[in-house]
């Protein structure tokens, strides 16, 4: 008798265990997930810069970079992130109401997404300005070189949906990995390769907003937040069209408040993301598919927010919280050291390490996807438009599939 | 050579070479038991439809088993397109491996990768030929057509009458929501009695309007 409930009690040990040690590897996720939304603008501030004469398409991160601003871009990021991380927290029980129970605004939208996918592109199209002077043909130019990459992608992005794809060393595998790869990292690498300049000493005393730039960024902050809350609730959006819609909204153009508003949608989108995941059941993230399989997610019916969301969202802001400063800490060593590192040898790093991880998830057709995906992704970049119509792979695979009929 | 030319041709070129590939390539056809460990790849899988649900959003998501001679298994398949396919129908997908919910499923990109091998024939009949031997299509695929009465959506059920028989009919609920008193529709489904009303129904699988 005594074994027996030895046994029983073990095992009700063991699935407690189970359970709390799954919910751990959750908040570990989450943590991991948020942390890379502040520390993600190291990186892209100081890999793949191209020569700002040569290149007729420069991020902003890289126009600060090469003005010897890095470290000052990698702050207000962090405090764009941080801002938004903050009011994004708040903005979920809204969101929740807006979408889900009882305004159930979400089948609205799903009713109409292809109108709702069309504007996106119409908007990102009819903000694109052209780089040689504001005359008639250069537009026509313009427009025409961003509608072609759309289209050129969105061509790529049917073909490729169904292509399969085989890890020789059997591992799972997508093909999103390699045309992502290819049209935003690996073009931005061999961009910044052929047209490399050498990186001058960097700023690194600590950045101070002037008094009229707190307000000007706290609306950053605000309207980048409301701009990742659209992008998280569309599929096929990213923070760049986010962030295109929430500058045009303000008229914003100046780099500082750019990066900042960039930075906010890409934390908002990351927290909204999580919350879909219990409002609609909508996984629109790898972190939110992994946490559907991983933990017992159960629908947000009433106000109150389900136990777990609870669970998830506190490390959210914990780990985002020491995410700010550790941004910093580190953004001030890579640019204090940056000029120290051979530029050239770590962009062709960062080109091999793209290939071998390409071939070891997804085999030789990964390769040829991730090869076409470059030249496709070179072409924003040579005709001087915007990198995120490359975003086509997905928006009109997803706009034909809500084609009104 | 302007700067601009290359990437543009090397890019058209690039996507029509992979068009070609996409139509030499072929996925690997793989049973529902063998479907783990493909997990990201694009299969292909053969199975007999268990279930057909469309979900509040849109999708759906149509289950399968194993054919006879295959090894046990089953699977579901995820299309965000709407696929005409019935319980029993044996068809053929393409798509992605995912886990979702810890359950694995083929995410199926496009309607035109779903292809019926086999369609369950549903027996076309009125109501009052099977009232007159109900027996004779007890457990049996049909489709009747009539006009509904006594819709009562906390129940999922509604009568369907046509020329002055009438059958209940259980439905999917996801149906009952666009349904109204009056409509004329077609259901297909599986004649069953009820013991404990002495009652024949119909266990509906899909409502459809008709004219």
């Amino acid at each position: 008798m005594l074994l027996l409930s030895s046994v029983n009690v073990f095992i009700m040990l063991l699935n407690w265990l189970t359970e709390k040690s799954l919910l751990l590897i959750g908040v570990f996720i989450v943590s991991v997930s948020i942390t890379h939304t502040f520390v993600n603008i190291i990186p892209a501030t100081f890999l793949g810069a191209p020569d700002e004469d040569e290149s007729l398409s420069v991020l902003p991160a890289h126009k600060m970079l090469l003005n010897g601003q890095g470290y000052e871009a990698v702050v207000f990021s962090a405090l764009g992130s941080f801002g938004a991380l903050l009011i994004g927290v708040l903005l979920i029980l809204p969101i929740k109401i807006i979408l889900s129970e009882p305004l159930n605004f979400y089948k609205t939208i799903n009713e109409n997404m292809f109108w709702v996918l069309l504007a996106v592109i119409l908007l990102m199209l009819g903000t694109e300005k052209p780089k040689h002077g504001e005359k008639l043909k250069n537009y026509i130019q313009t427009l025409f070189a961003a509608t072609l990459t759309i289209i050129l992608s969105g061509v790529f992005g049917l073909i490729i949906l169904d292509l399969p794809v085989n890890s020789p060393l059997s591992l799972p595998s997508s093909i999103l990995f390699p045309a992502l790869a290819g049209l935003f990292g690996m073009s931005t690498q061999i961009h910044s390769l052929r047209l490399s300049t050498p990186i001058q000493k960097q700023n690194i005393e600590d950045p101070h907003l002037k008094p009229g730039e707190r307000k000007k960024s706290f609306v950053s902050i605000l309207t980048g937040t409301l701009a990742g809350s659209f992008v998280s609730i569309i599929p096929g959006v990213t923070p760049a069209t986010g962030t295109i819609i929430a500058l045009t909204s303000r008229g914003e153009t100046e780099t500082k408040q750019v990066i900042i508003t960039l930075s906010a949608v890409n934390t908002v989108n990351a927290i909204l993301t999580l919350a879909l995941l219990f409002t609609l059941h909508k996984t629109r993230s790898g972190v939110t598919v992994i946490l559907s399989n991983l933990l017992p997610v159960e629908e947000w019916t009433g106000f109150n927010p389900p136990l777990l969301l609870i669970h998830l969202l506190i490390p959210i802001i914990v780990a985002g919280s020491l995410a700010y400063p550790l941004t910093c800490f580190l953004g001030k060593k890579v640019a204090k050291h940056i000029t120290l590192i051979p530029y050239n040898i770590l962009v062709k790093t960062t080109i091999v390490a793209l290939t071998t991880l390409t071939f070891i998830f997804t085999g030789l057709t990964g390769l040829a996807v991730l090869l076409v995906a470059t030249t496709i992704g070179l072409l924003p970049l040579t005709f001087g438009v915007r990198r995120s119509h490359c975003m086509g792979v997905l928006i009109l695979p997803l706009m034909l599939h809500f084609l009104p009929t | 050579m302007r700067r601009e030319t290359a990437p543009l041709i090397l890019s058209t070129t690039g996507v029509t070479i992979l068009y070609i590939l996409s139509l030499i390539l072929q996925p690997p056809h793989v049973t529902l038991d063998e479907i783990p460990s493909f997990e990201g790849e694009t299969v292909e899988i053969a199975g007999v439809v268990t279930s057909v649900y469309i979900t509040s959003s849109g999708n759906q998501i149509i289950g399968l088993r194993n054919i006879q001679n295959e090894p046990p298994g089953n699977t579901t398949i995820f299309s965000m397109d709407k696929i005409d396919v019935n319980v029993d129908d044996i068809i053929k997908a393409k798509g992605s491996v995912q886990k979702y919910e810890g359950k694995w499923e083929i995410v199926v990109h496009n309607k035109n990768n779903v292809q019926i091998i086999e369609r369950m024939n549903k027996q076309k009949t009125s109501i009052w030929v099977v009232a007159t031997e109900p027996e004779k299509y007890m457990s049996l695929p049909l489709s009747l057509t009539g006009e509904i009465k006594n819709l009562k959506i906390s129940r999922n059920s509604f009568t369907l009458t046509n020329s002055g028989y009438s059958i209940t009919v259980f439905s999917p609920p996801q149906y009952l929501f666009n349904l109204t008193t009056g409509e004329r529709v077609k259901v297909d489904g599986i004649l069953l009695y009820d013991d404990k009303t002495f009652s024949y129904y119909l266990l509906g699988e899909r409502v459809i309007k008709v004219d």
